[in-house]
C-alpha cells in the first residue's frame, strides 16, 4: 500500500467523521431543545422536527464527499484499486479539508440556531418559517464547503 | 453572556412554559372583573386552574397560588444543572420558616396550633422536619450556611429577647450566603441579580428607617453587603432630606426609580409607587434572560417572572376582595416578564 | 287639679313651705340642665371630630395594609407581625361630673411598633402600623367621650322630665291648691263674720 492511498483515505474519512461530528453535536443540542418544548407542547412535533433536522445536512454532505473519494480510489466500483502517489494523496487530503472543517463548526452552530428557533416555534408558532430560515443561513456554509470540495476532488487526476 | 449548553433542553422547555405567563391584555382583564370570584373565573383556564379547581372558597386562593409557586420551584429543580445556585430561591422559604418557628419558640406560651402555623412547604426541609430541629435547639441536620444563621440567631434572641433580631439576623445572613453561593459559582446573570436585590433592598430599607426614626446604627444593622451601592452613600446624607439621598443615586440606574418613589410617598404617605418601581427594576434586569439560548438565565428568568405573577394576582384578589378602586389597583401593577 | 289636702291653715303653711322649695328646687334643676346642655354639645362637637380624625385615619391604615398584604404572602406577613413588639395597656377610672359618674381612660403605651426584618416586608406595612398607632389615643378618647355623652343625655332626659314635672305639674298644683284653700278659709271666715253679725244683731235686738 502506497502513502498516498492512506492520506486520501484519511482525507475522506476525516470528511465524514468530521462532519458527521458536527451534525450530531448539532442535532443534539437542536433535539434537545425540541424535547424541550415537546414535553409541555407535543403538538409542535411537526415544525420542531424540521428545526431537529436541519443540522443533519452537514453530516450528509461529509457521507457524501466520502463516498467520492472512495470511488476515486477505486474501494468502491469494483475496477480495482488506482495507484496514487504521495502528492495526490496530499490533494485528496486537502480537497476534503473544507468540507470536514465547515461540516464540523456549521453543524454545531446551525444546531444552536435550532435550538433557538425551537424557541420561536415555541413562542411565536406563526414565526417559525423565519427560524427555520435563519438556522438554513447557517447550512450555506456548509454547502459552500461541499462546493469547494467537489470542485477541488474533480480537478486531481489519478491514473 | 454564558453559552451552557447543558441547558438546551431544559432552555426549550422554558420557552415552551413563557406563553403561559399572563400577559398584560390578561392582567388588565383580571383588574376590571368586577369581583373576586371573576377574577378566579378568568384565570381557570391558565396554569392555576387546576388549583383554583381544588378551592373551596375565594378566600383561600391563595393556596393555589402557593401550589403554582411549589411547582415552579419543583421545576426549576429539575431542570437546573447548578442546584447549588438555584437551590438560593428555596432557602428563601428555609429561612422564612425558620424565623416563624424561632419566633414561636420565643413566644413560649402562647404558641399557636400546629396547622395555623405561617409555614411554607416551599424550602429545601420540610415544615415538619424544620419544626423538630427548632424544637430541640439541634441545627445539626441543617445545610452548613443555614446552620450557622439558625444558631446565630437563636443566641441573639436570648441574649436580647428581641424577636425583631431573629428577622435582622437571618436576613442579614441569608442575603450573605446569597451573594457568596454566587460569587463563588461565577454565575454573572445570577450574581448580578442578587447585587441589584441588595441595592433595592438597602434603599427601601434607608428610607424606611428613616422614616422610623431610627439612628444610624440602626441601619447599620440591617444594611446587606453584597451590592453595588456602597453602605457610606446611604450615611452620607442619612440626616438630610430624603430628596438629597435621591440626589445621590441620581448617577446610578436607581436614580429614576427612588426620586419617583419619594415623590409618591410625599404625596401618598405609601410607599406603593417605590415598590412598584423596583419590581419593574427587576423585571427589567431579567429581561436579558430573553435573549439567552442556553444557560441559566431563562428558567431564573421564568421563576423570577412566575413569582412576579403571584405576586400581582395576589395583590389583585386582595384588593378585589377588599372592594379597591379599579384605578388604583391599575396603578399598582407590574410591568409583566 | 288641686291636690287633696284638708284646706285648713296648717295645710296652708305646709304648701305654702312646699311651693317656696319647688320653685327653688326648679331653679336649680334648669340652671343644672343648661350646664349639662352647654357640656353635651362641646362634647359632641369634639366627638364628631374626633371620629373624623380617627375615621380618617384608619381609613388611611388599612389602605396601606392592604397594599402591603397585596405584596406580601400571607404567611410572611404573619411571621413579621408574630411578634408584637409595643404592649398597651388601658387604665380605667371614674371621675365624679356634677352628679354623674364618668369613665375615663389612660392608654400607656410600651415598646416598638416596628417588630419585624426589612427585607421582604413592604414599607407600606410601617405607615400602617404608625398610623393605627397614632390612632389609638384618638380612639380611646373617642371611647370615652362617646361614652361620656350616653350617659350625659340619659342625665339630661332624666332632669328635663324632673324640671318638666316640677314645672308643669307640681307647682301649679300647689299654686292652685293653695289658692283654694285661701279662698276656702277666707270664704270661712266670711261666714264666721257674718254668723257673728248676725248674732250681734240678735243679742242686740233684745
Amino acid at each position: 500500500m502506497e502513502v498516498g492511498v492512506i492520506w486520501a483515505v484519511v482525507g475522506g474519512a476525516l470528511a465524514v467523521f468530521l462532519a458527521g461530528c458536527g451534525s450530531a453535536i448539532g442535532i443534539g443540542l437542536a433535539g434537545q431543545a425540541a424535547n424541550g418544548v415537546l414535553s409541555e407542547d407535543p403538538k409542535k412535533f411537526g415544525s420542531l422536527l424540521i428545526l431537529a433536522a436541519l443540522p443533519g445536512t452537514q453530516g450528509i454532505y461529509g457521507f457524501l464527499f466520502g463516498i467520492m473519494v472512495f470511488m476515486k480510489l477505486g474501494f468502491i466500483g469494483g475496477a480495482g484499486l488506482v495507484s496514487v502517489t504521495v502528492g495526490q494523496g496530499w490533494l485528496i487530503f486537502g480537497a476534503s479539508l473544507p468540507i470536514a472543517v465547515t461540516g464540523l463548526i456549521s453543524g454545531i452552530h446551525q444546531g444552536k440556531v435550532s435550538a433557538a428557533g425551537a424557541g420561536v416555534a415555541a413562542k411565536q408558532p406563526g414565526d417559525f418559517m423565519k427560524a427555520v430560515i435563519m438556522s438554513a443561513l447557517v447550512e450555506t456554509y456548509a454547502v459552500l464547503g461541499l462546493l469547494t470540495s467537489i470542485l477541488l476532488l474533480n480537478g486531481i487526476t489519478v491514473a | 453572556m454564558s453559552d451552557d449548553t447543558r441547558y438546551a433542553y431544559a432552555v426549550g422547555r422554558i420557552r415552551a412554559l413563557e406563553p403561559r405567563l399572563l400577559d398584560k391584555s390578561r392582567f388588565d382583564s383580571l383588574v376590571e372583573a368586577r369581583n373576586a370570584e371573576e377574577v378566579l373565573k378568568t384565570l381557570s383556564d391558565t396554569v392555576y386552574g387546576p388549583f383554583l379547581a381544588e378551592l373551596k372558597e375565594t378566600r383561600g386562593f391563595e393556596e393555589a397560588l402557593n401550589g403554582e409557586l411549589k411547582s415552579v420551584l419543583r421545576l426549576v429543580s429539575d431542570l437546573s444543572q447548578d442546584t447549588e445556585l438555584t437551590d438560593i430561591f428555596r432557602l428563601r422559604y428555609d429561612f422564612h420558616n425558620l424565623k416563624v418557628l424561632l419566633k414561636i419558640k420565643g413566644l413560649g406560651s402562647q404558641l399557636p396550633s400546629s396547622k395555623s402555623r405561617p409555614l411554607i412547604d416551599a424550602g429545601l426541609i420540610g415544615p415538619v422536619k424544620m419544626e423538630n430541629i427548632v424544637e430541640e435547639d439541634d441545627y445539626r441536620e441543617l445545610p452548613r450556611e443555614l446552620r450557622m444563621a439558625a444558631e446565630k440567631a437563636a443566641k441573639a434572641f436570648r441574649e436580647t429577647h428581641d424577636a425583631q433580631r431573629i428577622d435582622v439576623i437571618l436576613d442579614r445572613e441569608m442575603y450573605a450566603l446569597f451573594s457568596q453561593r454566587t460569587r463563588e459559582n461565577g454565575h454573572p446573570f445570577l450574581r448580578e441579580y442578587v447585587q441589584i436585590c441588595v441595592d433595592l433592598t438597602n434603599i427601601r430599607s434607608v428610607l424606611r428607617v428613616r422614616e422610623l426614626k431610627k439612628d444610624k446604627s440602626f441601619f447599620g444593622e440591617v444594611f446587606l453587603e453584597g451590592g453595588k451601592l456602597d453602605k457610606s452613600l446611604f450615611l452620607k446624607s442619612y440626616e438630610e432630606p430624603m430628596n438629597n439621598f435621591a440626589l445621590l443615586l441620581s448617577a446610578t440606574s436607581y436614580g429614576a426609580l427612588v426620586s419617583e418613589g419619594i415623590k409618591y410617598r410625599q404625596e401618598h404617605r405609601s410607599w406603593s409607587e417605590l415598590e412598584r418601581l423596583a419590581d419593574n427594576h427587576l423585571i427589567s434586569f431579567l429581561k436579558r434572560a430573553k435573549y439567552i439560548v442556553f444557560g441559566l438565565e431563562p428558567i431564573v428568568a421564568y421563576f423570577l417572572a412566575r413569582e412576579n405573577e403571584i405576586k400581582m394576582i395576589r395583590m389583585i384578589m386582595v384588593g378585589k376582595l377588599n372592594g379597591l378602586a379599579v384605578d388604583l389597583l391599575r396603578s399598582r401593577l407590574r410591568d409583566v416578564y | 287639679m288641686h291636690l287633696s289636702v284638708n284646706p285648713n291653715r296648717m295645710e296652708l303653711l305646709r304648701l305654702r313651705k312646699r311651693l317656696f322649695l319647688a320653685r327653688r328646687g326648679h331653679k336649680l334643676l334648669k340652671d343644672k340642665q343648661e350646664e349639662l346642655m352647654k357640656r353635651f354639645l362641646s362634647l359632641s362637637e369634639e366627638s364628631k371630630k374626633l371620629r373624623e380624625g380617627v375615621e380618617e385615619k384608619l381609613r388611611a391604615a388599612y389602605n396601606n395594609f392592604l397594599s402591603a398584604r397585596g405584596v406580601m404572602p400571607g404567611e410572611m406577613l404573619e411571621e413579621a407581625l408574630l411578634c408584637p413588639g409595643r404592649e398597651a395597656t388601658v387604665i380605667t377610672e371614674v371621675v365624679p361630673v356634677m352628679n354623674l359618674r364618668l369613665p375615663h381612660f389612660e392608654l400607656v403605651e410600651e415598646g416598638d411598633i416596628f417588630c419585624y426584618g426589612l427585607v421582604g416586608t413592604s414599607g407600606n406595612l410601617d405607615i400602617a402600623l404608625s398610623l393605627f398607632s397614632e390612632a389609638l389615643p384618638s380612639m380611646m378618647r373617642l371611647a370615652e367621650v362617646e361614652q361620656w355623652i350616653e350617659l350625659m343625655a340619659e342625665e339630661i332626659e332624666r332632669t328635663r322630665r324632673r324640671v318638666n314635672a316640677l314645672e308643669y305639674i307640681l307647682i301649679p298644683n300647689l299654686e292652685e291648691t293653695i289658692r283654694s284653700i285661701g279662698m276656702k278659709l277666707s270664704e270661712r271666715e266670711r261666714g264666721n263674720l257674718t254668723r257673728l253679725m248676725k248674732v250681734k244683731e240678735m243679742v242686740s235686738g233684745r
